[in-house]
C-alpha cells in the first residue's frame, strides 16, 4: 500500500483549507443542484446550433459569422451552469468534470459534426504515413522526416487495424476531442501535486480549454506527444516531487516574504511514498514513455527535458539523475537519426530566436481584415492569460504558497526558441507547453482565496466569457482555410491512382490534402515536409499569375523531376485570399492560361480543384 | 519584520496518493475485461463502425495500462488513471513501432499479446479486489 512521507514546501494559501476538496467523493452526486437543469439546456441549445450552422456563411472571419445564437446562447448557459458549481461548499468531481467534458465536446466537436473531412490539408500527409505502414509493416528512413520518427504513425496504423478501418480519415476529425480530454485529465493531476486549490484547478482547466487555440491537438505527432508530456510531467510531480534544496527554500521564504510584507514558514506537503518495486516501476514507466515521445515526435521531448531540468535545479524534483536519464534518451535517437538531419538539419535545430519565433498563420500583420482580427483574437487571448498568470503568481505567493514551480514550468517553454524552429511551429510549442502552467496561475488569479461570493462570479464569469469568445475567433477564424473540400480529396485520390510514379506534383499554393495516399512516396517526396508550392514564393505573390508565368513554373517543376503535374485548388485561392498573396482571380487567370497551353494538358477536373499535366519533353525556351 | 504567522498544513490528499477504494478497482476490472472480450468479438466477426472503433479506443487508451498498474500495485486514485493511461499508450505505442522498426507487422498478433497478458493480470488481481469489495458492503 501506498505511505506518505512530508515533504518542505511553503504553505498553501489559507483559502485551500476553507473549502475542503470535497470532489473527492466521486460519483456521489448527492442533492439535486441548479447545474442539474442547466448542463442538458446547454446540451440541447448547443445540438440545435450545430443543425442550424450553415457552413456556406463561413468569410474571411471563419466559422463564427456561421454559428447561429443557439450556440453563443450553449455556451453562455455552460459557463453560468460552471460558475454555480463553483458557487458551492461541495459539488461532486463528477458534475465538475462533466462541465469539462462538455466545455471541449462543445468546441471541438463542432468541426467533426459539421465538416465532411477532417480539417487542416495537411493532416493528409499524416494520414499516407499511416496508410503507408498499414501496407508495408516497416518504415523508410530515406523517404521523408514522419518515416523517421514514426511512434505516432505506428500505434495509429495498429489502432487502425484493430478498429477495422483502412484509413484514419472517418475518425481522425475527432482528435482534438480525444486528446482535449486526456490532456486535461494529466493536467488535473499534476495541479493537485502543485497543491493549486479545488476551485482555482477546475478554473484553470477551463481556462486551458478555452485557451487553446494553437490548434496543435488535430491528427498528429505533436498533439500525441503533448499528451504523453503532460502525463510524464503528472507523474513526475506526483511520484518524484521533493523538498527544494535549502538555497531555493530561502530564495522562496524571501520571495514570500517581500509579496506579503510578513514572515511565512515553511510546511510539510504530503506526497506519495513508494515501496522500492512501485518507484522501479513508475520510473520505467517513465522512461519508456519519454522514449516514446522521442521517437514521435521531434520538439516534445525536449520541452519535457526542459521543464524536468527547471524541476530538478532546485532539487524539486529527485532523484536529479531522471532528468540525465531524459537527456541520454533523447540524445541517443538524434544521433540515430544523424543521417537524416546531415540533410535536413534546418528542420530541427536553428539558433535564431528571431526567426524561430515567426509564424505566418498568426501573425495578425498579413492578410484580408478578417484574417488580422483572427490574429490579434489570439494575440489578445494569449495575453489575457499571460497577464491573469501572472496575477496569479502574486496572489498566490503573497498568500504565502510558492509559485517556483508553476512559474518555472510556464517560462521554460520559452527557451526553447533558441534552438528550435521547425517550420515556424516552435511558437505554437512554446504557448501550448506553457499554457497547462499558465492556466493555473491565471485559474489562482480569478478563485477567491475565502468564500465565494458575487464579486467572483462576475469576475470569473466575465473573464470566462471573454476568453472564449476570443477563443472562438482565434481558433475558427481561418476556418474558410482549413476547411478540406472533398472535391479536393478526390483530385488527390485521383492523382495518386493515375499518375505516372516518379513524376513530382507542383502545387500553386499552400493548403491541399497532400500525400494522402500509402503509395505517396512513389512521387517525388522533396527535403521538406510539404510539396513544391509557388506560393508564398515572393517571386510568384502580389501579382495576377499568367501565360508569361508557365515557362517559369515549368523550370520549377523540372527542378525536381523531368516529369510533373500542376494543380490548383479552392483551398488554394482560399489561402491566397486569406493571407493577402495574390490579387482575387489571380489562380483562374493561372488555370485559363494553363488550359490554353499546348505544353501542359488537362489530367483531372472537378468543381474544387484542376490537375494539369506536363506534357513537353523538351525544357521551354 | 512582522510577527510569523501560523498557518497550517494544506490537507491531505487522498486521492493523490492514491488510496484504493476496492469497488472502483473491481468495475474497472470488470470494465476492462469486457473491452478485451468485446474487442476480440468483433474483431473476429470482423465487423466495422463505431462500435468497435469506440471499444478499440477504450482498449488501446486503458487496458494494458490498467493491468500494469494493477500488477505493480499502482492502481489506486488518480495516479491509478494515470499511470493506466500513461503505460497503455505507451505500450501501444511502443510495441507497435518495434514491430515497424523490426519489420514484422503483425498488429492482431500484437493485440492478443496484449489482450491475453492483461487479461491475466486482471483476472490475478480480481479476486482480492472483489473480496475486499464485498467486505466493505
Amino acid at each position: 500500500m501506498i505511505g506518505h512521507r512530508p515533504a518542505a514546501e511553503t504553505a498553501a494559501a489559507p483559502s485551500a483549507r476553507v473549502v475542503a476538496p470535497a470532489e473527492r467523493r466521486l460519483g456521489v452526486l448527492g442533492r439535486f443542484a441548479v447545474a442539474d437543469a442547466l448542463l442538458p439546456v446547454a446540451a440541447v441549445l448547443w445540438l440545435v446550433a450545430v443543425r442550424q450552422t450553415d457552413i456556406g456563411k463561413i468569410n474571411d472571419f471563419g466559422l463564427v459569422p456561421a454559428l447561429p445564437p443557439t450556440f453563443f446562447a450553449a455556451l453562455a448557459v455552460l459557463i453560468v451552469s460552471f460558475i454555480t458549481l463553483l458557487s458551492q461548499e461541495r459539488p461532486s468531481t463528477v458534475r465538475l468534470a462533466l462541465h469539462l467534458i462538455a466545455l471541449v465536446t462543445a468546441l471541438q466537436a463542432v468541426v467533426p459534426l459539421l465538416f465532411p473531412l477532417p480539417q487542416y490539408g495537411y493532416v493528409f500527409k499524416h494520414f499516407g504515413v499511416v496508410e503507408y505502414i498499414n501496407l508495408h509493416g516497416s518504415v523508410d528512413d530515406k523517404i521523408d522526416i514522419y518515416q523517421n520518427w514514426p511512434g505516432f504513425f505506428a500505434f495509429a496504423a495498429w489502432f487502425d487495424d484493430l478498429a477495422g478501418q483502412a484509413t484514419p480519415v472517418p475518425y481522425a476529425a475527432w482528435a482534438p476531442v480525444y486528446f482535449d480530454i486526456l490532456a486535461v485529465l494529466a493536467i488535473n493531476i499534476s495541479l493537485r501535486a502543485l497543491a493549486i486549490p479545488w476551485r482555482a484547478r477546475w478554473i484553470a482547466l477551463f481556462v486551458f480549454v478555452i485557451g487553446n487555440w494553437v490548434g496543435q491537438d488535430y491528427f498528429a505527432p505533436q498533439a500525441f506527444a503533448f499528451v504523453l508530456s503532460q502525463w510524464v510531467l503528472a507523474c513526475l510531480l506526483t511520484l518524484f516531487r521533493a523538498a527544494p534544496a535549502p538555497w531555493i527554500g530561502r530564495l522562496e521564504e524571501f520571495v514570500t516574504n517581500f509579496a506579503r510584507g510578513v514572515y511565512v514558514k515553511t510546511r510539510p506537503l504530503v506526497t506519495p511514498e513508494l515501496t522500492r518495486r512501485q518507484r522501479v516501476a513508475a520510473l520505467l514507466a517513465i522512461f519508456v514513455t519519454f522514449a516514446v515521445i522521442t521517437f514521435s515526435h521531434q520538439l516534445s521531448p525536449y520541452m519535457v527535458i526542459v521543464a524536468a531540468g527547471v524541476l530538478a535545479v532546485p532539487g524539486l524534483l529527485r532523484p536529479r539523475w531522471i532528468v540525465a536519464v531524459l537527456i541520454v534518451i533523447a540524445g541517443s535517437y538524434l544521433i540515430t537519426r544523424y543521417g537524416f538531419l546531415k540533410t535536413h538539419g534546418d528542420l530541427i535545430l536553428s539558433f535564431n530566436p528571431f526567426k524561430n519565433v515567426e509564424n505566418p498563420d498568426s501573425s495578425p500583420n498579413t492578410g484580408v481584415f478578417g484574417k488580422i482580427v483572427t490574429g490579434y483574437a489570439a494575440r489578445a487571448l494569449s495575453l489575457f492569460i499571460w497577464v491573469l498568470a501572472l496575477i496569479g503568481a502574486f496572489r498566490r505567493t503573497r498568500a504565502g504558497t510558492s509559485s517556483l514551480v508553476p512559474l518555472g514550468l510556464f517560462f521554460a517553454p520559452f527557451g526553447i526558441i533558441f534552438g528550435q524552429e521547425y517550420g515556424g511551429e516552435a511558437i505554437y510549442r512554446v504557448f501550448l507547453f506553457s499554457l497547462p502552467w499558465a492556466a493555473a496561475l491565471a485559474g489562482v488569479a480569478l478563485a477567491p482565496r475565502l468564500a465565494w461570493t458575487w464579486w467572483a462570479s462576475a469576475r470569473v464569469g466575465i473573464s470566462i466569457a471573454v476568453m472564449t469568445v476570443l477563443f472562438l475567433q482565434a481558433y475558427f477564424g481561418l476556418a474558410q482555410v482549413n476547411y478540406t473540400r472533398p472535391d479536393e480529396v478526390a483530385a488527390s485520390n485521383y492523382f495518386f491512382e493515375h499518375a505516372r510514379p516518379g513524376s513530382v506534383l507542383i502545387l500553386a499554393a499552400p493548403n491541399y490534402p497532400e500525400r494522402g495516399s500509402e503509395i505517396y512516396n512513389h512521387f517525388v517526396v522533396t527535403s521538406g515536409a510539404y510539396d513544391p508550392k509557388l506560393v508564398p514564393n515572393p517571386e510568384f505573390t502580389h501579382r495576377v499569375l499568367g501565360a508569361d508565368d508557365l515557362g517559369t513554373i515549368e523550370n520549377v517543376l523540372r527542378s525536381y523531376a523531368p516529369h510533373g503535374y500542376f494543380a490548383i485548388t479552392t483551398g488554394m485561392k482560399i489561402y491566397a485570399h486569406e493571407y493577402d498573396l495574390l490579387p482575387d482571380g489571380s489562380l483562374d487567370n493561372l488555370d485559363q492560361a494553363m488550359a490554353a497551353s499546348k505544353r501542359w494538358k488537362l489530367f483531372y477536373r472537378n468543381g474544387d480543384a484542376v490537375i494539369y499535366e506536363l506534357v513537353a519533353t523538351a525544357p521551354p525556351k | 519584520m512582522a510577527e510569523p504567522v501560523a498557518v497550517a498544513a494544506p490537507p491531505r490528499d487522498d486521492a493523490l496518493v492514491g488510496r484504493a477504494d476496492e469497488r472502483w478497482l473491481v468495475a474497472a476490472d470488470l470494465a476492462s475485461l469486457a473491452v478485451i472480450g468485446g474487442l476480440i468479438f468483433l474483431n473476429i466477426a470482423d465487423t466495422g463502425g463505431v462500435v468497435r472503433l469506440a471499444v478499440a479506443l477504450l482498449f488501446v487508451t486503458f487496458v494494458p495500462g490498467w493491468a500494469l498498474a494493477r500488477a505493480v500495485g499502482l492502481a489506486g486514485g488518480l495516479t491509478g488513471l494515470a499511470v493506466a493511461v500513461l503505460s497503455s499508450l505507451t505500450i501501444g505505442a511502443a510495441t507497435s513501432t518495434v514491430m515497424v522498426w523490426a519489420n514484422v507487422w503483425h498488429p492482431i498478433l500484437l493485440f492478443a499479446g496484449l489482450a491475453a497478458v492483461s487479461g491475466v493480470a486482471i483476472l490475478w488481481a480480481l479476486p482480492p479486489a472483489f473480496v475486499a469489495a464485498r467486505l466493505r458492503r
